[in-house]
């Protein structure tokens, strides 16, 4: 089963004494376990408030890499976030771009995060939006970001629902009442987890809107890919997941 | 046999056990050679077989921390022969049953304790040679309700273990009772933990600290610490040099880094397998381990051969 990664970090990550994560070690995982494509950001844009530099890198070093897309990530927040999609929009291979709220310390249904999506529709780039990276029960102590609130993410998708939004790390009560609440997005897997979770969320949403993201080097890259090649549900309802909806909602 | 294999739909429960077969050979060095040359993460099959290789090497499992039965769910017997085929496919050849322990709270009374103990035991007899239950406890309810419960379910009924979940936290002088009772019945205890950096619940949830001075001030009770994930990196660190603590691995997301974390510090004879399903997946905890970046000798252990020894199952 291949597998398209929609939620790949590269970077060193200070929190955790994680193995070296450097784009030679993250391809070699890749090819290991068949992720053909990985869209991938760069830890740099998480603690900045620029994300523009670790962007340029992620570009460079990603440049000549077969299986892995730039995903550049995108502040609402900062003045000069126009100019700044002004660029990632000029770089041909921008298929998408992250929005990571909670570090980034803007609203979702803020204005300028309205404005933002608005202008990522009309060229023509997805949205994605990541909840959280790390479980914040235990989040390090130096860390006080919150995932989004609900009723943040139900003002989200008034506005953005029409660009079917790839929303990243969310549990599954959390989707589960998001999709109560009738918008369309779409959802990762990354944190949501239950016993035979892909059964668990085929319950209240649709398996063409689940899509594999490994949240890898932070999680277990095998305990991921498990999650999916190892559900109950029929082959070609986890190969959807695994990478044919990417494949359509990319275009790769 | 490999070429069958590939044929068939993967998700059915022969792959595992043909991956069984070949775990055996592998063990008794039949086809070791080749496999181990062959380099497993290049293998042919692709991935499927590396799940199963890397499980042949670790294989069979014991799980320490699961809810059959969870916020009323799962209580049917058709229910319970699904989660023991489920479990079984993934290798999983032992249980521990913990109970409902959330269905009335976070502090139930005695009759409501009596119930949640009763459903475990009736999950116990459905599969008998797969799960193992283990007796919970309000300890906040007194001496005599504690061992009146301790001595129907583990003196009487074969139970294997005392669980206790948020009724108290782990320093409050209620833990004595239970401590002995675990003693006298040379059964270990279970205890919820998480980290409460965040969470600030800490007069009834149990910090890794104070899971680990319970453990302390009763050495000779052998403690399980719940939740490594939950424990995190802290937590590790409390445990250490502590001769009757083991921690699990259930519970929280797949986070990478804190089981190799675990062995590295505590050893892998004091990490313990454990899902928490269904909150989690099984195999996704699983894979937790099995992707974890240690010796196969230390997933055995890990996986196997620690929980086997504290259950007395060998």
């Amino acid at each position: 089963m291949k597998f398209i990664d929609t939620n790949l970090w590269i970077g060193n990550w200070p929190f955790a004494p994680l193995s070296r994560n450097e784009v030679k070690e993250v391809s070699r995982r890749l090819s290991r376990f068949d992720i053909d494509t990985a869209f991938v950001s760069t830890f740099e844009c998480v603690f900045q408030v620029d994300p523009m530099p670790g962007n340029r890198s992620l570009r460079k070093t990603v440049a000549r890499r077969r299986r892995l897309r730039a995903l550049p990530v995108l502040n609402p927040g900062v003045a000069a976030w126009r100019d700044h999609l002004d660029e990632l929009a000029d770089w041909p291979e921008t298929k998408a771009i992250r929005l990571l709220p909670g570090y980034h310390g803007y609203r979702l249904d803020s204005r300028s995060t309205r404005a933002c999506v608005e202008a990522l529709q009309s060229r023509g780039i997805r949205v994605l939006a990541t909840a959280r990276l790390i479980d914040e029960r235990h989040e390090h102590r130096a860390v006080t970001v919150k995932p989004p609130a609900l009723g943040q993410w139900e003002g989200f998708l008034e506005f953005a629902s029409s660009a079917n939004p790839l929303i990243q790390g969310l549990s599954v009560h959390e989707l589960r009442a998001l999709s109560e609440f009738g918008r369309r997005f779409s959802a990762d897997i990354s944190f949501a987890e239950w016993e035979d979770t892909l059964r668990v969320l085929k319950g209240f949403m649709s398996t063409t809107r689940i899509m594999f993201g490994s949240l890898s080097p932070l999680q277990v890259l095998q305990a991921q890919i498990d999650k999916i090649r190892l559900s109950s549900l029929a082959l070609n309802q986890r190969e959807k997941v695994a990478n044919l909806n990417a494949v359509k909602y990319f275009g790769v | 046999m490999l070429l069958a294999c590939r044929k068939s739909d993967e998700s059915k429960l022969g792959w595992i056990g043909v991956y069984g077969k070949l775990a055996v050979n592998l063990r008794l060095g039949a086809v070791s050679t080749s496999i181990r040359g062959s380099r497993p993460d290049r293998f042919a099959l692709g991935p499927e077989l590396i799940f199963a290789i890397e499980l042949s090497y670790a294989s069979p499992i014991i799980d320490i921390h699961s809810h059959p039965v969870f916020m009323g769910e799962g209580r049917k017997r058709s229910e319970v022969n699904r989660w023991v085929a489920r479990a079984r496919r993934f290798g999983i050849e032992a249980m521990v049953a913990l109970g409902d322990v959330l269905v009335h709270g976070d502090r139930p009374d005695a009759n409501q304790i009596r119930k949640i103990n009763e459903e475990t035991a009736r999950i116990v007899s459905w599969a008998p040679e797969f799960f193992h239950g283990f007796c919970y406890l309000n300890p906040t309810l007194g001496e005599r309700a504690v061992l009146s419960e301790v001595d129907r379910w583990v003196g009487q009924s074969g139970f294997k273990g005392l669980k206790l979940e948020i009724a108290n936290n782990a320093r409050d002088r209620c833990m004595a009772p239970v401590m002995r009772a675990a003693e006298s019945h040379d059964v270990p205890v279970l205890q919820h933990t998480w980290s409460m950096t965040k969470i600030r619940k800490r007069s009834q949830h149990s910090d890794p600290e104070d899971t680990c001075l319970l453990a302390r001030r009763f050495p000779n009770t052998r403690v399980i610490m719940a939740h490594l994930t939950g424990c995190g990196y802290r937590g590790v660190l409390a445990a250490r040099g502590i001769d009757n603590l083991w921690v699990d691995t259930s519970g929280g997301t797949p986070e990478a880094g804190i089981v190799e974390y675990a062995v590295s510090n505590l050893g892998a004879k004091r990490v313990l397998y454990g899902s928490d399903a269904p909150i989690r997946d099984l195999p996704v905890a699983i894979g937790q381990v099995a992707g974890a970046q240690l010796r196969m000798s230390d997933k055995q252990a890990v996986f196997y051969e620690n929980a086997a020894a504290l259950l007395k199952l060998v």
